[in-house]
């Protein structure tokens, strides 16, 4: 956890460091220490993110336990800090100190890569987006043209991990969440990826800042409302919960593609989860909602009341909607997405045409 | 200069490594890297928007798809 900790940390340095112009800097002869200057700077926001991203991913894991037992009549976890809220520290740490099991005919490096590959798009996503100003300070760590993009590239990646390791634990129900998760990853893509582009014409930039900025008197959800559908089932399939949890459906298949995982991999692997839960609601929060943008005032607790709804909303269904089968998931995807997202593709390029001033 | 020769050296030494190894799987894992690697060529050559895109539809689309003809290849399962 602390090498994979280490190795993001660094990535992102370089990443910052490579959009900032200090090649140039180098050339007019400005010191090294500028540099170091600026790496440490890049290093210590990567930390802050992690440490948010991670302290949300806590307070979420309770609140689904609770609001799950207090649904089921039950009473959730009770016995550990005031009302059981400090549960969750008490099963990380039984996780750190299980035996690392290893299944014999395993794919070993794969089997290692992939809950990192899981995990690494929920911070590579939550760095570029735009969680408003307090008062000089704009909260964004990351802002250069392209990073909705960026945003959806890092979202892209995930089912990958999550083929990889069903596909190297040789196991034939990890195999089969695979091919689920493989399947379903093809249905609800090409429609996300469709909404997504007509939110590009509609704000005429690539730039999550300028979306946010370009729904300053009418959200997106208004002009866009099929585009909002769309979006929505889709991040909920991508985050396999139910009604699409296929990949990892518990009465059939033992726990999908993460069946031979234990310990602190499987740790990673719930932590990308719930991660990426609160990743897809602030993602729907900015990009339909305005993020930061709300009526009367500009702050950071507007991003945080809506992305809260929405996790909520993604709570709920997890806890009170079944599961639909494979076909109709398919059938969902390709032949209801797909052409609500072209409509919505047209009607969003006619109103970038006729009233292009009013966004 | 130093990042280009670092970034080429990965290029070449990942798709060398993707091309040789016998496993399916770790070709494709190879492969993975490889275009993550073009598209940090393409970002440290200044066009953010090829990079963002090659990551967007090769490690995106078309891998899922490669590792989904592995998944169901006889060669790969036979290995078992």
């Amino acid at each position: 956890m602390n090498l994979f900790f280490f190795i993001m940390s660094i990535l992102y340095g370089i990443l910052k460091f490579l959009h900032w112009p200090l090649w140039n800097w180098y050339l007019y002869g400005y010191p090294a220490g500028l540099w170091i200057m600026y790496f440490v700077d890049a290093i210590i926001e990567v930390v802050l993110v992690f440490a948010v991203a991670m302290l949300v991913v806590v307070i979420l894991v309770y609140v689904f336990r609770k609001y799950m037992a207090d649904i089921q009549n039950r009473i959730g976890p009770n016995r550990l800090g005031p009302w059981g809220s400090l549960q969750l520290i008490a099963d990380v740490f039984k996780l750190i100190q299980k035996q690392d099991i290893i299944p014999k005919n395993a794919d070993r490096i794969a089997f290692r890569v992939a809950p990192y590959i899981i995990f690494t798009p929920v911070i590579l996503g939550m760095l570029v987006i735009p969680f408003g100003n307090v008062s000089i300070l704009q909260l964004m760590v990351v802002n250069f043209k392209y990073t909705l993009l960026f945003l959806v590239a890092a979202m892209v990646i995930s089912p990958l991990g999550e083929v990889i390791g069903g596909l190297s634990s040789h196991n034939k129900f990890a195999l089969y969440g695979a091919l689920r998760s493989a399947a379903q990853d093809i249905g609800y893509e090409v429609p996300m990826m469709i909404s997504v582009l007509s939110l590009i014409i509609l704000a005429g930039s690539y730039s999550i800042n300028d979306i946010v900025n370009a729904q300053k008197h009418i959200p997106f959800v208004i002009p866009e409302i099929l585009g909002f559908i769309v979006f929505f089932l889709a991040m909920i399939a991508k985050q396999s919960i139910p009604p699409f949890d296929l990949p990892e459906s518990g009465s059939e298949l033992v726990s999908g593609f993460s069946t031979e995982y234990s310990g602190m991999r499987y740790g990673i692997i719930y932590m990308g989860n719930f991660g990426f839960m609160a990743l897809a609601s602030v993602v729907v929060a900015t990009l339909y909602f305005g993020g930061p943008v709300g009526p009367f005032f500009n702050s950071v607790l507007w991003i945080a009341v809506k992305s809260a709804v929405f996790m909520i909303i993604f709570l709920l269904s997890w806890i009170a909607l079944g599961r639909v089968r494979v076909d109709q998931f398919l059938n969902m995807g390709w032949k209801y997405l797909l052409p609500i997202s072209i409509l919505n593709l047209l009607i969003s390029s006619l109103i970038a045409i006729y009233f292009g001033g009013a966004f | 200069m130093i990042v280009f020769l670092v970034i080429s050296a990965a290029i070449v030494g990942t798709a060398l490594l993707s091309a040789i190894s016998k496993n399916l799987l770790h070709s494709s894992l190879w492969l993975i890297f490889m275009v993550v690697s073009v598209a940090a060529m393409f970002f440290y050559l200044g066009n953010i928007f090829l990079s963002m895109v090659e990551v967007l539809v090769y490690a995106g689309a078309i891998m899922t798809l490669i590792l989904t003809s592995v998944m169901l290849s006889r060669r790969y399962l036979d290995e078992e």
